[in-house]
């Protein structure tokens, strides 16, 4: 046969083997080199879309941040001992962000080691190629920005602690991300155990209840740097290995060489011994691949269980009921964002009552609703493809939409009302009960209509894919979406509950308390509203707009396609210059969200709240460091300049839809 | 059976579907007539449009231009009844994972309006027969590529259509399995059911259909009863003729033995 190939056909044995392939300058290639080139190609690859306004928003926030981190080197500390103090206790904060980062993100998404299980590589050359791509991108750019603190720091103490700073600097960039991979592959692990799982979202419930009201519990912390434990904590935050780079830096300053070099050359061989951590971790799940992962075998009682729900939803609309409520129990995903939406609530009310403030604690089953919202927004993206067995069925698209509201209603409504109990008996508030029955309904409505609403407005499709790291997930281009969509939720589920909480607030301020409780009628007629309505709007889009949905379920958020009419080479390069416009107004789009969000949430109406009753605490929120009669009128200004904001992303977004439909 | 529909109309009738992405065309003007009690078999090369004409001809995917009717009922204007009349098995499906197979045949069967009992009783026969019952209490994500192609052929089967849909039924299904699901769709056409499906083996297509179409670049090259389309020919022969292919593999590739 003319067709096989025998070693004698070959030309030239000799000469060059791979004409046409990747050159070889002699022995293997750097993994180091192709990962970092790879992981460029991907990252030039997704600047565009909602991926792009993602990574600059989040971009811009981190170097802010870092910018202020590194100013704090400037600032003159009543000693050197002080100043190191405080610098080490905020790149402990930092060190701890790094090492928690990747639970709320997902790690990252370019570059998944699923990837590589068959490249014939060492782990520790692969695990060193992976670590030298971990540097190119915006956190790591981020974190070299805050971490210049020490640098800042040591050229104001004098030349030699400006030239140690240097290496410092760079082996506090090389902890935390060591630390960052490290943490993953762990919670990567760990988060197959159940244990684990429970830990992971319970972590991240935490970080969002501290993100949330955690500058209430500040004046904790501050009065504990402050008080008698001062010295103890001082010596913590130093002895710590978050610490070390500043010590040596002010070792430097006294000469103490032998300390300096300690510090240095402890950190170079902690980064040593995590890497090694990090590298077995990485060879254990390479031998053992991503077959096994996500194996999920039918629990006990099971059996039991689904005859007992099939008694319950023997109707159409039930048996949709009865599959989305088996989802929500045995999903490892949406079982992931109950348990943080639980835990986040929990934390949220809890974590101010460490400065002695418990006027957030009844809302912690509102913010259980609203966070539970904020995490289905993209209910229909959970199921990605299989969006087709609605669509093939006749007629069956309303009876899906309510069924799937119901199912959220059951799951959450409940947990939401049983933590508002518990919390509003263990510390009594009574004038906190009005409030949170007229809020909570309309929160929940809000929330049941809003899931599948959004979820088909924007799908962002999260297909459930046996094996894998379950903290993949959401960090690609849906992830992104996803995200958005999830904040919209949650601001539109708090202005949801305006009309409600406005009814209390007259009665209140009326000082007349049949008003107070008609607040609980507004709360339950608005959410009924909301749910009716918004549930059939969900309905109408599914209905209208099915295949057009199913192939973004299927294809990705990216890869989506809406039909495209033939084109003449100059419409062409009309819609290339449209799209490299668009490419920038997506940059501004996701520029000003953050802004307009950070505008009218936290800088203006929670510093509107706050100056009208709890003015002492003045956390983070610039209106409250004026003079009081200056206070209303600037945060009320936030709002204005943060819904302005936002209207001119709407338009933004009107305007490409407008261009699309030409 | 159930659904009214126009006496003598073709169990599927396509005319001029088109459908573009992006500046690729991927269906362009298919016309395609499936009489009704036929055993249609459609070939083509991969990247042909098969996937896409099939996605349209159910309403899962939106022609550009073109209407797609099934026993003379419109499957764009008059979804509710057009979809009660088929079964449908796409390409690459997903299913709600972390559901069982009598579960999700449960969910689905009374979603579409069948009585509890009966879609119980069938199931139960289905997974049977497709060999799925020892997976009883397996959830869907643990299956392999066989047993999703096999429950998504039961998925079809539930409701017992007129016609069925299937976008490469045969693809990644061993051997005993595929003979099964043969003699399945075997008697289900000699019930006086119709069955569209897919495929780019030609021996299976010859073996099973009276009836081919060849889809290829996006056109119908070719379609009707398979002895009129091969015309004392091979059907194989005549694809790569009508396909205008040839066979590659020849060039390059020296280093490959090396």
């Amino acid at each position: 046969m003319a067709g096989v190939l025998k070693p004698s056909d070959v030309p030239n044995p000799g000469g060059p083997r791979h004409p046409g392939g990747p050159r070889h300058s002699g022995g293997p290639l750097n993994p180091a080199v192709v990962l970092t080139g790879m992981k460029l190609a991907v990252l030039r690859r997704s600047m565009s879309g909602p991926r792009a306004a993602s990574l600059i928003a989040g971009g811009v926030g981190g170097v802010l941040t870092a910018v202020g981190t590194a100013l704090l080197g400037l600032v003159d500390f009543p000693a050197p001992e002080s100043g190191v103090g405080t610098i080490a206790l905020v790149l402990l904060v930092w060190t701890v962000g790094w090492a928690l980062g990747p639970t709320l993100t997902g790690g990252d998404p370019t570059l998944r080691l699923s990837y590589f299980t068959l490249v014939p590589q060492r782990p520790r050359r692969l695990a060193l190629g992976l670590l030298a791509a971990s540097f190119v991108g915006i956190t790591p750019l981020v974190g070299l920005i805050a971490f210049s603190v020490l640098i800042v720091f040591g050229a104001g103490l004098g030349l030699l602690p400006a030239l140690v700073s240097v290496p410092a600097t760079l082996l506090q960039l090389l902890l935390v991300v060591v630390l960052a991979k490290l943490s993953l592959q762990c919670l990567g692990s760990v988060a197959r155990t159940r244990l684990g799982w429970e830990l992971s979202a319970l972590l991240v419930g935490l970080v969002c209840g501290f993100l949330n009201t955690g500058w209430f519990g500040l004046a904790f912390f501050f009065e504990l740097l402050g008080g008698h434990w001062a010295p103890v904590i001082g010596t913590v935050v130093r002895a710590l290995p978050s610490g070390w780079s500043v010590v040596a830096v002010d070792a430097a300053r006294r000469s103490d060489w032998a300390l300096a070099g300690a510090c240095l050359g402890g950190l170079l061989a902690l980064c040593a011994l995590l890497f090694a951590a990090w590298t077995a971790l990485l060879s254990r799940q390479l031998a053992r691949g991503t077959a096994d992962g996500g194996r999920t075998a039918a629990r006990r009682g099971a059996a039991r269980r689904s005859a007992r729900l099939r008694a319950v939803t023997d109707s159409p609309a039930g048996a949709v009921l009865g599959k989305e409520l088996r989802l929500w129990a045995r999903d490892p995903r949406r079982a992931r964002f109950l348990r943080i939406a639980l835990w986040s609530g929990l934390f949220t009310g809890l974590l101010p009552m460490l400065g002695g403030f418990s006027t957030v604690l009844p809302w912690s089953g509102v913010v259980l609703a609203l966070y539970a919202g904020a995490l289905g927004s993209s209910l229909y993206g959970l199921d990605a493809g299989a969006l087709w067995l609605t669509l093939v069925a006749p007629g069956a698209e309303r009876i899906d939409v309510r069924a799937r509201q119901w199912a959220w209603l059951l799951v959450v409504g409940p947990a939401a009302l049983l933590l508002t109990v518990a919390v509003t008996l263990a510390v009594p508030n009574g004038w906190a009960w009005p409030w949170l029955l007229a809020t909570l309904p309309a929160v929940l409505g809000a929330g049941a209509g809003l899931t599948p609403l959004t979820s088909l407005l924007g799908p962002a499709p999260f297909p459930d894919l046996p094996g894998g790291n379950p903290l993949d997930g959401f960090s690609d281009e849906s992830g992104d979406q996803a995200r958005m969509q999830s904040l919209a939720v949650l601001l539109l589920q708090l202005a949801a509950a305006l009309p409600a909480a406005g009814v209390v607030l007259a009665g209140t301020l009326l000082h007349n308390a049949p008003l107070r409780w008609a607040g609980t009628a507004v709360g339950l007629g608005t959410g009924l509203l909301y749910a009716g309505w918004l549930g059939r709007a969900a309905r109408h889009r599914l209905e209208t707009r099915g295949p057009e949905l199913l192939d973004v379920m299927r294809k990705g958020v990216r890869r989506g396609t809406e039909p495209a009419p033939a084109r003449s080479p100059e419409e062409q390069e009309q819609q290339d210059l449209l799209d490299g416009l668009s490419r920038r107004r997506t940059a501004l789009a996701g520029l000003l969200v953050t802004v307009g969000m950070l505008s009218v949430a936290p800088q203006g109406g929670v510093a509107l709240a706050m100056s009208l009753l709890a003015p002492a605490n003045r956390s983070w929120f610039l209106a409250l460091y004026l003079p009081p009669e200056w206070q209303v009128p600037v945060a009320a200004g936030f709002v204005l300049l943060g819904t302005v904001c936002l209207f001119v992303v709407y338009r933004l977004i009107r305007a490409k839809h407008a261009t699309a439909r030409e | 059976m159930k659904g009214t529909v126009a006496e003598g109309a073709p169990a599927l009738r396509l005319v001029g579907l088109r459908k573009r992405f992006g500046g690729h065309t991927a269906v362009d003007g298919v016309d395609l007539v499936v009489p009704s009690g036929s055993f249609y078999g459609l070939v083509g090369p991969n990247g042909a449009g098969k996937t896409t004409a099939l996605s349209m001809a159910v309403g899962l995917l939106r022609p550009d231009a073109g209407s797609s009717a099934v026993f003379g009922v419109d499957v764009w204007s008059d979804p509710v009844r057009a979809k009660a009349l088929v079964g449908v098995l796409p390409d690459g499906m997903m299913l709600p994972e972390r559901l069982t197979g009598p579960e999700l045949l449960h969910y689905l069967g009374r979603l579409r309006g069948l009585p509890s009992a009966t879609v119980d009783a069938r199931a139960e026969e289905l997974l049977a027969v497709l060999e799925l019952d020892e997976a009883g209490r397996t959830p869907v994500i643990d299956y392999s590529t066989g047993m999703r192609k096999k429950i998504g052929l039961a998925t079809a089967l539930l409701h017992a259509p007129r016609l069925l849909v299937l976008d490469e039924p045969f693809e990644a299904v061993d051997p005993v399995s595929a003979a099964t699901i043969r003699v399945i769709l075997r008697r289900f056409v000699a019930a006086g059911g119709s069955v569209v499906f897919s495929s780019h083996v030609m021996a299976l297509v010859e073996q099973l259909c009276d009836h081919v179409g060849v889809i290829a670049g996006g056109r119908v090259p070719a379609a009707g009863p398979v002895e009129e389309v091969r015309a004392g020919r091979g059907l194989e022969e005549v694809f790569v003729e009508l396909v205008g292919g040839r066979t590659g593999g020849e060039e390059g590739l020296s280093w490959l033995a090396s």
